[in-house]
Protein backbone atom coordinates (compact mmCIF):
# COMPACT_ATOMS: atom_id res chain seq x y z
CA UNK A 1 0.00 0.00 0.00
CA UNK A 2 2.66 2.08 0.37
CA UNK A 3 3.53 2.69 -2.85
CA UNK A 4 0.11 4.12 -3.71
CA UNK A 5 0.96 7.39 -1.14
CA UNK A 6 1.83 10.10 -3.51
CA UNK A 7 5.16 11.07 -2.30
CA UNK A 8 3.96 14.53 -2.95
CA UNK A 9 1.58 13.92 0.30
CA UNK A 10 4.43 11.89 2.49
CA UNK A 11 6.59 15.39 2.12
CA UNK A 12 3.64 17.31 3.18
CA UNK A 13 2.83 15.47 6.22
CA UNK A 14 6.70 15.35 7.27
CA UNK A 15 7.17 18.97 6.84
CA UNK A 16 5.00 19.25 10.10
CA UNK A 17 7.62 16.80 12.58
CA UNK A 18 9.81 18.57 14.60
CA UNK A 19 13.96 17.33 13.95
CA UNK A 20 13.81 14.69 16.56
CA UNK A 21 10.71 12.72 15.05
CA UNK A 22 12.42 13.08 11.22
CA UNK A 23 15.95 11.63 12.31
CA UNK A 24 14.34 8.20 13.91
CA UNK A 25 12.03 8.29 10.88
CA UNK A 26 15.12 7.65 8.64
CA UNK A 27 15.07 4.53 9.44
CA UNK A 28 11.66 3.47 8.38
CA UNK A 29 12.45 2.75 4.68
CA UNK A 30 14.30 3.55 1.95
CA UNK A 31 12.37 6.16 0.63
CA UNK A 32 11.47 8.05 3.74
CA UNK A 33 15.40 8.35 4.27
CA UNK A 34 16.00 9.99 0.90
CA UNK A 35 13.47 12.21 0.86
CA UNK A 36 14.26 13.24 4.78
CA UNK A 37 17.39 13.82 3.76
CA UNK A 38 17.29 15.66 0.71
CA UNK A 39 18.05 18.86 -0.11
CA UNK A 40 14.41 19.80 -1.25
CA UNK A 41 12.76 18.14 2.36
CA UNK A 42 14.92 20.33 3.96
CA UNK A 43 14.05 23.71 2.58
CA UNK A 44 10.20 22.72 2.30
CA UNK A 45 10.86 21.91 6.13
CA UNK A 46 12.78 24.92 6.76
CA UNK A 47 10.21 27.38 4.70
CA UNK A 48 7.03 25.68 6.83
CA UNK A 49 8.70 26.58 9.59
CA UNK A 50 9.48 30.11 8.85
CA UNK A 51 6.21 30.45 7.74
CA UNK A 52 4.47 29.25 10.89
CA UNK A 53 6.87 30.80 13.11
CA UNK A 54 8.17 27.78 14.72
CA UNK A 55 10.67 25.48 15.38
CA UNK A 56 13.08 28.03 17.08
CA UNK A 57 15.51 27.69 19.66
CA UNK A 58 16.99 30.07 21.78
CA UNK A 59 20.79 29.20 22.08
CA UNK A 60 22.56 30.61 25.30
CA UNK A 61 25.77 30.73 25.75
CA UNK A 62 27.60 31.03 28.97
CA UNK A 63 30.21 30.00 30.95
CA UNK A 64 28.73 26.81 31.37
CA UNK A 65 28.37 25.67 27.81
CA UNK A 66 25.65 26.24 25.05
CA UNK A 67 22.15 25.49 26.14
CA UNK A 68 18.97 24.98 24.34
CA UNK A 69 15.98 26.83 25.20
CA UNK A 70 12.30 26.12 23.43
CA UNK A 71 11.29 29.64 22.02
CA UNK A 72 8.23 28.18 20.91
CA UNK A 73 6.61 28.12 24.33
CA UNK A 74 8.79 30.96 25.82
CA UNK A 75 6.75 34.13 27.42
CA UNK A 76 7.88 37.25 28.99
CA UNK A 77 8.32 36.74 32.37
CA UNK A 78 9.53 32.93 32.15
CA UNK A 79 12.00 31.92 34.42
CA UNK A 80 14.77 30.07 32.48
CA UNK A 81 16.39 26.64 33.89
CA UNK A 82 19.20 25.63 31.80
CA UNK A 83 20.52 22.61 31.55
CA UNK A 84 23.70 22.34 29.42
CA UNK A 85 23.53 19.85 26.93
CA UNK A 86 26.40 17.31 27.08
CA UNK A 87 26.37 17.10 22.89
CA UNK A 88 27.97 20.23 22.71
CA UNK A 89 29.75 20.84 26.14
CA UNK A 90 33.43 20.45 24.70
CA UNK A 91 34.85 22.25 27.49
CA UNK A 92 36.39 24.62 25.76
CA UNK A 93 37.80 28.44 27.75
CA UNK A 94 36.07 30.96 26.28
CA UNK A 95 33.80 29.82 23.55
CA UNK A 96 31.93 32.69 21.71
CA UNK A 97 29.08 32.86 18.97
CA UNK A 98 30.01 33.65 15.80
CA UNK A 99 26.81 33.97 13.88
CA UNK A 100 23.96 31.51 13.19
CA UNK A 101 22.15 30.84 10.03
CA UNK A 102 19.06 28.29 8.80
CA UNK A 103 19.54 26.52 11.82
CA UNK A 104 23.45 26.07 11.89
CA UNK A 105 25.66 27.47 14.81
CA UNK A 106 28.95 28.90 14.54
CA UNK A 107 31.15 29.11 17.88
CA UNK A 108 35.04 29.62 17.86
CA UNK A 109 37.17 29.45 21.09
CA UNK A 110 40.76 31.54 21.70
CA UNK A 111 43.15 29.42 20.47
CA UNK A 112 40.80 29.55 16.57
CA UNK A 113 38.88 26.33 16.72
CA UNK A 114 36.02 26.80 14.94
CA UNK A 115 33.14 24.75 15.07
CA UNK A 116 30.10 24.46 12.93
CA UNK A 117 27.29 23.00 14.69
CA UNK A 118 23.53 22.23 13.86
CA UNK A 119 22.14 21.88 17.73
CA UNK A 120 18.81 20.27 16.29
CA UNK A 121 20.77 16.79 14.88
CA UNK A 122 23.27 17.44 17.38
CA UNK A 123 25.77 17.29 14.28
CA UNK A 124 28.70 19.40 14.01
CA UNK A 125 31.75 20.00 11.98
CA UNK A 126 35.44 21.31 13.65
CA UNK A 127 37.10 23.61 11.11
CA UNK A 128 40.76 24.88 12.05
CA UNK A 129 40.91 28.84 12.01
CA UNK A 130 43.51 30.92 10.94
CA UNK A 131 42.73 33.56 13.65
CA UNK A 132 41.90 34.44 16.87
CA UNK A 133 39.47 37.01 17.98
CA UNK A 134 42.30 38.98 20.06
CA UNK A 135 45.33 40.03 19.53
CA UNK A 136 47.14 37.51 17.25
CA UNK A 137 50.78 37.80 15.16
CA UNK A 138 50.55 39.74 12.20
CA UNK A 139 50.74 36.52 9.24
CA UNK A 140 53.06 38.12 6.65
CA UNK A 141 52.75 41.70 7.47
CA UNK A 142 54.54 44.09 6.19
CA UNK A 143 57.29 46.19 8.74
CA UNK A 144 55.06 48.94 8.83
CA UNK A 145 52.03 47.05 10.05
CA UNK A 146 52.07 46.28 13.75
CA UNK A 147 48.83 44.81 14.94
CA UNK A 148 46.16 42.15 13.86
CA UNK A 149 42.89 42.95 15.29
CA UNK A 150 39.85 40.75 14.24
CA UNK A 151 37.53 43.42 14.69
CA UNK A 152 34.96 41.24 13.25
CA UNK A 153 33.40 37.80 12.28
CA UNK A 154 30.58 36.43 10.83
CA UNK A 155 28.30 33.14 9.30
CA UNK A 156 26.09 32.93 6.93
CA UNK A 157 24.53 31.12 3.61
CA UNK A 158 25.36 31.78 0.18
CA UNK A 159 22.85 31.10 -1.82
CA UNK A 160 25.27 31.38 -4.93
CA UNK A 161 27.17 28.50 -4.39
CA UNK A 162 24.82 26.96 -1.52
CA UNK A 163 27.13 27.05 0.74
CA UNK A 164 27.95 28.06 4.57
CA UNK A 165 30.32 30.55 5.00
CA UNK A 166 32.25 31.97 7.75
CA UNK A 167 34.10 35.02 7.90
CA UNK A 168 36.48 36.97 10.31
CA UNK A 169 38.16 40.42 9.63
CA UNK A 170 41.35 41.23 10.63
CA UNK A 171 42.71 44.85 11.44
CA UNK A 172 46.20 46.08 10.60
CA UNK A 173 47.30 48.93 12.53
CA UNK A 174 50.06 51.22 11.72
CA UNK A 175 52.53 52.93 14.45
CA UNK A 176 50.52 55.29 16.63
CA UNK A 177 48.04 52.45 16.10
CA UNK A 178 46.66 54.27 12.88
CA UNK A 179 44.32 52.03 11.04
CA UNK A 180 46.47 50.89 7.95
CA UNK A 181 44.08 48.37 6.21
CA UNK A 182 41.51 45.24 6.84
CA UNK A 183 41.33 41.85 5.09
CA UNK A 184 38.54 39.46 5.46
CA UNK A 185 39.22 35.80 5.83
CA UNK A 186 36.49 33.82 4.12
CA UNK A 187 35.93 30.02 4.84
CA UNK A 188 33.39 27.72 2.54
CA UNK A 189 32.01 25.08 4.59
CA UNK A 190 31.11 22.88 1.05
CA UNK A 191 35.19 23.28 -0.08
CA UNK A 192 36.27 23.38 3.21
CA UNK A 193 38.80 25.78 2.26
CA UNK A 194 40.03 29.74 3.50
CA UNK A 195 40.07 32.73 0.91
CA UNK A 196 41.73 35.98 1.45
CA UNK A 197 40.38 39.22 0.58
CA UNK A 198 41.76 42.82 1.09
CA UNK A 199 38.46 45.67 2.08
CA UNK A 200 38.31 48.74 2.09
CA UNK A 201 36.55 49.22 5.50
CA UNK A 202 38.05 49.56 8.98
CA UNK A 203 34.64 47.97 10.65
CA UNK A 204 34.52 49.42 14.30
CA UNK A 205 35.97 46.73 16.93
CA UNK A 206 34.61 47.92 20.11
CA UNK A 207 32.26 45.43 20.92
CA UNK A 208 33.69 42.49 18.94
CA UNK A 209 31.00 41.66 17.09
CA UNK A 210 29.48 39.10 15.13
CA UNK A 211 27.96 40.04 11.92
CA UNK A 212 23.79 40.33 11.06
CA UNK A 213 23.11 38.03 8.43
CA UNK A 214 19.75 39.41 6.55
CA UNK A 215 19.25 38.99 2.81
CA UNK A 216 22.02 37.03 2.12
CA UNK A 217 24.77 39.58 3.15
CA UNK A 218 26.72 40.27 6.39
CA UNK A 219 26.72 43.55 8.27
CA UNK A 220 28.81 45.37 10.54
CA UNK A 221 29.56 48.79 11.52
CA UNK A 222 32.29 50.71 9.88
CA UNK A 223 33.97 54.00 10.54
CA UNK A 224 32.66 56.66 8.48
CA UNK A 225 33.20 60.22 8.64
CA UNK A 226 34.32 61.84 11.88
CA UNK A 227 30.74 62.55 12.04
CA UNK A 228 28.81 59.42 10.99
CA UNK A 229 29.30 55.63 11.04
CA UNK A 230 28.47 53.62 8.43
CA UNK A 231 26.55 50.15 7.91
CA UNK A 232 28.64 48.20 5.16
CA UNK A 233 26.91 44.52 3.51
CA UNK A 234 28.84 42.06 2.63
CA UNK A 235 26.91 40.28 0.26
CA UNK A 236 28.17 36.45 0.60
CA UNK A 237 26.87 35.43 -2.79
CA UNK A 238 28.45 37.73 -4.84
CA UNK A 239 31.69 38.46 -2.54
CA UNK A 240 30.72 41.94 -2.01
CA UNK A 241 30.58 44.73 0.10
CA UNK A 242 28.32 47.51 -0.56
CA UNK A 243 27.30 50.37 2.03
CA UNK A 244 23.54 50.11 3.24
CA UNK A 245 21.74 53.44 3.72
CA UNK A 246 20.79 54.38 6.99
CA UNK A 247 17.17 55.49 8.83
CA UNK A 248 16.83 59.65 8.30
CA UNK A 249 17.26 59.95 11.86
CA UNK A 250 15.82 63.82 11.33
CA UNK A 251 18.05 66.80 13.51
CA UNK A 252 18.72 64.16 16.10
CA UNK A 253 22.42 63.52 16.84
CA UNK A 254 22.85 59.89 16.93
CA UNK A 255 25.50 58.71 19.09
CA UNK A 256 25.82 55.49 18.96
CA UNK A 257 24.40 52.52 16.50
CA UNK A 258 23.75 48.76 16.86
CA UNK A 259 22.84 46.57 14.21
CA UNK A 260 20.18 43.36 14.61
CA UNK A 261 17.35 41.62 12.56
CA UNK A 262 13.94 41.68 14.06
CA UNK A 263 11.03 39.81 11.86
CA UNK A 264 13.79 39.21 9.02
CA UNK A 265 14.17 42.61 8.55
CA UNK A 266 17.29 44.71 9.04
CA UNK A 267 17.15 46.58 12.16
CA UNK A 268 19.18 49.68 13.64
CA UNK A 269 19.09 50.59 17.40
CA UNK A 270 20.04 54.43 17.22
CA UNK A 271 21.11 56.03 20.34
CA UNK A 272 20.88 59.81 21.05
CA UNK A 273 23.12 61.71 23.77
CA UNK A 274 20.45 61.54 26.92
CA UNK A 275 21.05 57.27 26.02
CA UNK A 276 16.92 57.13 24.54
CA UNK A 277 16.87 55.37 21.07
CA UNK A 278 14.66 54.54 18.44
CA UNK A 279 14.68 51.15 16.25
CA UNK A 280 14.20 51.52 12.94
CA UNK A 281 13.93 48.30 10.87
CA UNK A 282 14.24 48.10 6.72
CA UNK A 283 11.14 47.06 5.16
CA UNK A 284 12.44 46.23 1.55
CA UNK A 285 16.13 45.86 1.92
CA UNK A 286 18.34 48.01 0.41
CA UNK A 287 15.56 51.27 -0.11
CA UNK A 288 16.32 53.83 1.98
CA UNK A 289 12.56 55.40 1.76
CA UNK A 290 11.87 51.74 3.16
CA UNK A 291 13.10 52.49 6.88
CA UNK A 292 10.23 52.65 9.13
CA UNK A 293 10.34 53.26 12.79
CA UNK A 294 8.87 50.23 14.60
CA UNK A 295 9.55 52.08 18.33
CA UNK A 296 11.04 53.75 21.07
CA UNK A 297 13.27 53.33 24.01
CA UNK A 298 12.82 56.24 26.55
CA UNK A 299 16.08 57.62 28.21
CA UNK A 300 16.64 55.89 31.89
CA UNK A 301 14.67 52.84 31.21
CA UNK A 302 16.98 50.98 29.43
CA UNK A 303 21.01 51.51 30.04
CA UNK A 304 23.05 49.64 27.65
CA UNK A 305 26.50 50.33 25.78
CA UNK A 306 25.61 47.47 23.00
CA UNK A 307 22.26 46.12 22.20
CA UNK A 308 21.08 42.78 19.65
CA UNK A 309 17.66 42.57 19.11
CA UNK A 310 16.85 38.47 19.05
CA UNK A 311 12.97 38.27 18.13
CA UNK A 312 9.65 39.47 18.80
CA UNK A 313 8.16 37.61 22.00
CA UNK A 314 4.98 35.21 20.05
CA UNK A 315 2.31 38.05 20.90
CA UNK A 316 3.98 40.48 19.38
CA UNK A 317 4.26 43.18 22.17
CA UNK A 318 7.65 42.91 23.60
CA UNK A 319 11.18 41.97 21.83
CA UNK A 320 13.69 39.98 23.41
CA UNK A 321 17.42 41.99 23.24
CA UNK A 322 20.12 41.10 24.77
CA UNK A 323 22.14 43.77 26.46
CA UNK A 324 26.13 44.45 26.58
CA UNK A 325 26.41 40.36 26.60
CA UNK A 326 25.58 39.88 29.88
CA UNK A 327 21.90 40.58 30.31
CA UNK A 328 18.49 39.38 28.69
CA UNK A 329 15.97 41.64 28.77
CA UNK A 330 12.26 41.77 27.38
CA UNK A 331 11.27 45.13 26.37
CA UNK A 332 7.46 45.93 26.12
CA UNK A 333 7.28 47.99 22.83
CA UNK A 334 4.16 50.09 23.90
CA UNK A 335 4.06 49.86 27.56
CA UNK A 336 8.18 50.57 27.52
CA UNK A 337 8.62 48.19 30.29
CA UNK A 338 11.63 46.13 31.11
CA UNK A 339 11.32 42.57 32.30
CA UNK A 340 14.45 40.59 32.86
CA UNK A 341 15.06 36.95 32.15
CA UNK A 342 15.99 35.69 34.95
CA UNK A 343 18.18 32.51 34.76
CA UNK A 344 18.10 29.94 37.63
CA UNK A 345 21.41 29.30 39.39
CA UNK A 346 23.29 31.82 36.97
CA UNK A 347 26.17 32.99 38.57
CA UNK A 348 27.57 36.83 37.02
CA UNK A 349 29.26 35.71 33.95
CA UNK A 350 29.10 36.72 30.39
CA UNK A 351 26.59 35.90 27.91
CA UNK A 352 25.22 35.48 24.64
CA UNK A 353 22.32 34.45 22.97
CA UNK A 354 21.09 33.99 19.79
CA UNK A 355 17.79 32.72 18.16
CA UNK A 356 18.34 29.59 16.07
CA UNK A 357 15.96 27.57 13.88
CA UNK A 358 15.50 23.97 14.46
CA UNK A 359 16.35 22.61 10.87
CA UNK A 360 17.95 19.50 9.14
CA UNK A 361 20.63 21.60 7.40
CA UNK A 362 23.99 19.61 7.31
CA UNK A 363 26.64 21.47 9.12
CA UNK A 364 29.50 20.61 6.00
CA UNK A 365 27.06 22.28 3.67
CA UNK A 366 26.90 19.51 1.55
CA UNK A 367 23.73 17.43 0.89
CA UNK A 368 23.25 13.75 2.68
CA UNK A 369 22.58 12.69 -0.76
CA UNK A 370 22.94 14.00 -4.07
CA UNK A 371 19.53 14.40 -5.74
CA UNK A 372 16.92 15.92 -4.01
CA UNK A 373 13.52 14.82 -5.12
CA UNK A 374 11.33 16.96 -6.07
CA UNK A 375 7.69 16.36 -7.65
CA UNK A 376 7.75 16.09 -11.45
CA UNK A 377 6.20 18.34 -14.20
CA UNK A 378 3.26 16.22 -14.30
CA UNK A 379 2.98 16.08 -10.55
CA UNK A 380 2.23 19.99 -11.26
CA UNK A 381 0.02 19.58 -13.60
CA UNK A 382 -3.37 19.05 -12.87
CA UNK A 383 -2.37 19.90 -9.50
CA UNK A 384 -6.51 20.27 -9.08
CA UNK A 385 -6.75 16.69 -9.69
CA UNK A 386 -4.42 15.83 -7.93
CA UNK A 387 -5.17 17.16 -4.70
CA UNK A 388 -8.33 15.45 -5.22
CA UNK A 389 -6.35 12.18 -5.89
CA UNK A 390 -4.63 13.11 -2.68
CA UNK A 391 -7.85 13.44 -0.39
CA UNK A 392 -8.66 9.59 -1.41
CA UNK A 393 -5.64 8.23 -1.31
CA UNK A 394 -5.79 9.51 2.52
CA UNK A 395 -8.88 8.03 2.67
CA UNK A 396 -7.27 4.58 1.31
CA UNK A 397 -4.97 4.90 4.19
CA UNK A 398 -7.73 4.41 6.99
CA UNK A 399 -6.54 7.79 8.16
CA UNK A 400 -8.94 9.81 10.10
CA UNK A 401 -12.04 8.21 7.83
CA UNK A 402 -15.06 9.99 8.96
CA UNK A 403 -13.71 13.49 8.12
CA UNK A 404 -12.07 12.19 5.02
CA UNK A 405 -15.68 10.76 3.66
CA UNK A 406 -16.87 14.42 4.49
CA UNK A 407 -14.38 15.88 1.51
CA UNK A 408 -14.43 13.22 -0.73
CA UNK A 409 -18.13 13.76 -0.59
CA UNK A 410 -17.96 17.03 -1.22
CA UNK A 411 -15.32 17.20 -3.53
CA UNK A 412 -17.16 14.30 -6.00
CA UNK A 413 -20.22 16.54 -5.35
CA UNK A 414 -18.82 19.56 -7.03
CA UNK A 415 -17.37 17.55 -9.82
CA UNK B 1 -17.56 7.10 -3.75
CA UNK B 2 -18.20 6.68 -0.27
CA UNK B 3 -21.48 8.69 0.29
CA UNK B 4 -24.48 8.83 -2.08
CA UNK B 5 -26.91 11.14 0.31
CA UNK B 6 -27.71 13.68 -1.84
CA UNK B 7 -28.67 17.06 0.01
CA UNK B 8 -28.86 19.84 -2.41
CA UNK B 9 -31.09 21.87 -0.04
CA UNK B 10 -28.14 22.07 3.03
CA UNK B 11 -27.55 25.35 4.49
CA UNK B 12 -24.48 26.76 6.04
CA UNK B 13 -24.87 25.18 9.60
CA UNK B 14 -22.81 27.01 12.87
CA UNK B 15 -21.03 24.97 15.18
CA UNK B 16 -20.08 25.48 18.58
CA UNK B 17 -17.92 25.07 20.77
CA UNK B 18 -19.22 24.86 24.34
CA UNK B 19 -21.79 22.38 25.25
CA UNK B 20 -25.34 24.57 24.19
CA UNK B 21 -28.79 22.64 25.17
CA UNK B 22 -30.64 22.61 22.03
CA UNK B 23 -33.40 24.69 22.55
CA UNK B 24 -34.80 26.08 19.15
CA UNK B 25 -37.41 23.18 18.27
CA UNK B 26 -39.13 24.38 15.86
CA UNK B 27 -35.83 23.79 13.38
CA UNK B 28 -36.64 21.33 10.62
CA UNK B 29 -33.62 19.92 10.96
CA UNK B 30 -31.74 17.40 13.83
CA UNK B 31 -28.89 18.75 15.53
CA UNK B 32 -25.91 15.52 16.07
CA UNK B 33 -23.61 16.15 19.55
CA UNK B 34 -19.76 15.19 17.99
CA UNK B 35 -17.29 14.77 20.44
CA UNK B 36 -13.35 14.72 19.53
CA UNK B 37 -10.96 12.74 21.19
CA UNK B 38 -9.69 15.89 23.56
CA UNK B 39 -13.32 16.04 24.60
CA UNK B 40 -14.64 19.49 22.89
CA UNK B 41 -18.27 19.09 21.80
CA UNK B 42 -19.36 19.79 18.69
CA UNK B 43 -22.88 20.65 17.39
CA UNK B 44 -23.46 19.76 13.84
CA UNK B 45 -26.57 19.72 11.65
CA UNK B 46 -28.16 15.96 11.16
CA UNK B 47 -27.34 15.81 7.49
CA UNK B 48 -23.65 16.72 7.91
CA UNK B 49 -22.85 14.72 10.66
CA UNK B 50 -24.11 11.66 8.77
CA UNK B 51 -21.71 12.51 6.36
CA UNK B 52 -19.19 10.99 8.78
CA UNK B 53 -18.54 7.41 8.82
CA UNK B 54 -18.67 6.62 12.50
CA UNK B 55 -21.10 8.80 12.96
CA UNK B 56 -23.46 7.13 10.59
CA UNK B 57 -22.56 3.70 11.88
CA UNK B 58 -23.00 4.97 15.62
CA UNK B 59 -26.63 5.59 14.43
CA UNK B 60 -26.87 2.49 12.62
CA UNK B 61 -25.96 0.45 15.41
CA UNK B 62 -28.47 1.93 18.03
CA UNK B 63 -31.03 4.37 16.13
CA UNK B 64 -32.77 5.32 19.13
CA UNK B 65 -29.44 7.02 20.74
CA UNK B 66 -29.56 10.55 21.79
CA UNK B 67 -25.95 10.22 22.95
CA UNK B 68 -23.30 12.05 22.05
CA UNK B 69 -21.19 10.67 19.27
CA UNK B 70 -17.39 9.98 20.36
CA UNK B 71 -14.35 10.38 17.22
CA UNK B 72 -11.65 9.53 19.36
CA UNK B 73 -9.47 9.64 16.25
CA UNK B 74 -9.64 12.69 15.87
CA UNK B 75 -9.02 16.12 17.71
CA UNK B 76 -10.46 19.52 18.04
CA UNK B 77 -8.50 21.33 15.94
CA UNK B 78 -9.03 19.55 12.83
CA UNK B 79 -12.23 18.48 13.59
CA UNK B 80 -13.98 22.03 13.83
CA UNK B 81 -11.65 22.94 10.27
CA UNK B 82 -12.99 20.39 8.40
CA UNK B 83 -16.61 21.53 9.68
CA UNK B 84 -16.14 24.98 8.54
CA UNK B 85 -14.21 23.65 5.06
CA UNK B 86 -17.86 21.78 4.49
CA UNK B 87 -19.56 24.76 5.66
CA UNK B 88 -17.42 26.33 2.65
CA UNK B 89 -18.02 23.70 0.22
CA UNK B 90 -21.94 23.98 1.06
CA UNK B 91 -21.73 28.09 0.20
CA UNK B 92 -19.64 27.16 -3.41
CA UNK B 93 -22.01 24.67 -4.49
CA UNK B 94 -24.50 27.51 -4.19
CA UNK B 95 -21.72 29.44 -6.37
CA UNK B 96 -20.13 26.64 -8.93
CA UNK B 97 -18.43 28.78 -11.19
CA UNK B 98 -15.85 29.66 -8.50
CA UNK B 99 -13.74 26.90 -9.72
CA UNK B 100 -10.53 29.05 -8.34
CA UNK B 101 -12.50 28.90 -4.61
CA UNK B 102 -12.39 25.34 -4.78
CA UNK B 103 -9.45 24.46 -5.40
CA UNK B 104 -7.90 26.75 -2.69
CA UNK B 105 -10.42 25.56 -0.14
CA UNK B 106 -8.88 21.91 -0.86
CA UNK B 107 -5.53 22.90 -0.35
CA UNK B 108 -6.25 24.93 2.77
CA UNK B 109 -7.85 21.31 4.22
CA UNK B 110 -5.21 19.25 2.68
CA UNK B 111 -2.84 21.50 5.14
CA UNK B 112 -5.29 20.79 7.88
CA UNK B 113 -4.91 16.90 7.38
CA UNK B 114 -1.64 17.15 7.13
CA UNK B 115 -0.82 18.64 10.18
CA UNK B 116 -3.63 16.38 11.93
CA UNK B 117 -1.46 13.36 10.27
CA UNK B 118 1.38 14.77 11.56
CA UNK B 119 0.05 15.15 15.10
CA UNK B 120 -0.63 11.41 14.82
CA UNK B 121 2.74 10.41 14.26
CA UNK B 122 5.10 13.00 16.36
CA UNK B 123 7.33 11.08 18.36
CA UNK B 124 6.19 7.97 17.64
CA UNK B 125 8.36 4.49 17.22
CA UNK B 126 9.42 3.55 13.70
CA UNK B 127 7.64 0.34 13.81
CA UNK B 128 4.36 2.30 15.08
CA UNK B 129 5.12 4.83 11.46
CA UNK B 130 5.31 1.74 9.63
CA UNK B 131 2.21 0.11 10.54
CA UNK B 132 0.14 3.22 10.21
CA UNK B 133 1.48 4.09 6.65
CA UNK B 134 1.51 0.19 5.98
CA UNK B 135 5.20 0.80 4.98
CA UNK B 136 7.52 -2.04 4.35
CA UNK B 137 11.48 -2.33 5.84
CA UNK B 138 13.49 -2.28 3.01
CA UNK B 139 16.55 -2.43 5.28
CA UNK B 140 18.79 -4.99 6.06
CA UNK B 141 18.89 -5.44 10.12
CA UNK B 142 22.79 -4.37 9.34
CA UNK B 143 21.39 -1.05 7.42
CA UNK B 144 18.56 -0.06 10.35
CA UNK B 145 21.15 -1.04 13.32
CA UNK B 146 23.62 1.36 11.59
CA UNK B 147 21.14 3.96 10.88
CA UNK B 148 19.82 3.83 14.38
CA UNK B 149 23.54 4.49 15.92
CA UNK B 150 24.12 7.59 13.62
CA UNK B 151 21.42 9.61 15.99
CA UNK B 152 20.80 7.33 18.82
CA UNK B 153 19.60 9.91 21.19
CA UNK B 154 16.85 10.86 18.96
CA UNK B 155 15.23 7.71 20.01
CA UNK B 156 14.90 7.92 23.45
CA UNK B 157 11.76 8.22 24.74
CA UNK B 158 9.41 7.97 21.75
CA UNK B 159 5.77 6.60 22.41
CA UNK B 160 5.60 2.32 21.58
CA UNK B 161 2.22 2.93 20.46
Amino acid sequence: MSSHIPFDIITRILSNLDIKTLLCFRSVSKGWRSLIDSSGFINTHMSLSIKTNTNNTLLILGEGGLNPINFDDLSPGDLLNLQDQPFISIGWQDVRLMGSCNGLVCLSNDDGDVVILNQSTREHKRILSLVRHGFELSVGSAPDKHWVWVSAYGFGYDAVSNDYKFVSIAKFLGIGFTFKESEMTIYSAKKDLWGVIKIPYDMLSTDDKMGVYVHGSLHWIAKGSIWRDIIVGFDLGLDEFREVPQPDYGGNIVIDIDLGVLGSYLCVFAKFRDRSADVWIMKEYGVEESWSKVFSISRNVLFYDSVRPLSYSRRGTEVLLELDEERLVWYGMETRRVVDVVIQGRKKERLEAVLCLNSLVPPDGNDRVGNSQQPTKEQKKNEEEEVLLDLVFLGVLGLMIELLNVCIFQLNFSI
Amino acid sequence: MSSSTDSPTLTTETTQLSPQPDTETAQPTKKITLKSSDNQIFEVEEAVAMEFATVKSFFEDSPSSTDTVPLPNVTAKPLSQVIEFCKEQIKFKANPDEAQKKKYHSEDLLDVLNQAVADRIENKSVEYVRGFFGIDNDFTAEEEAALRQEHAWAYEGVDED
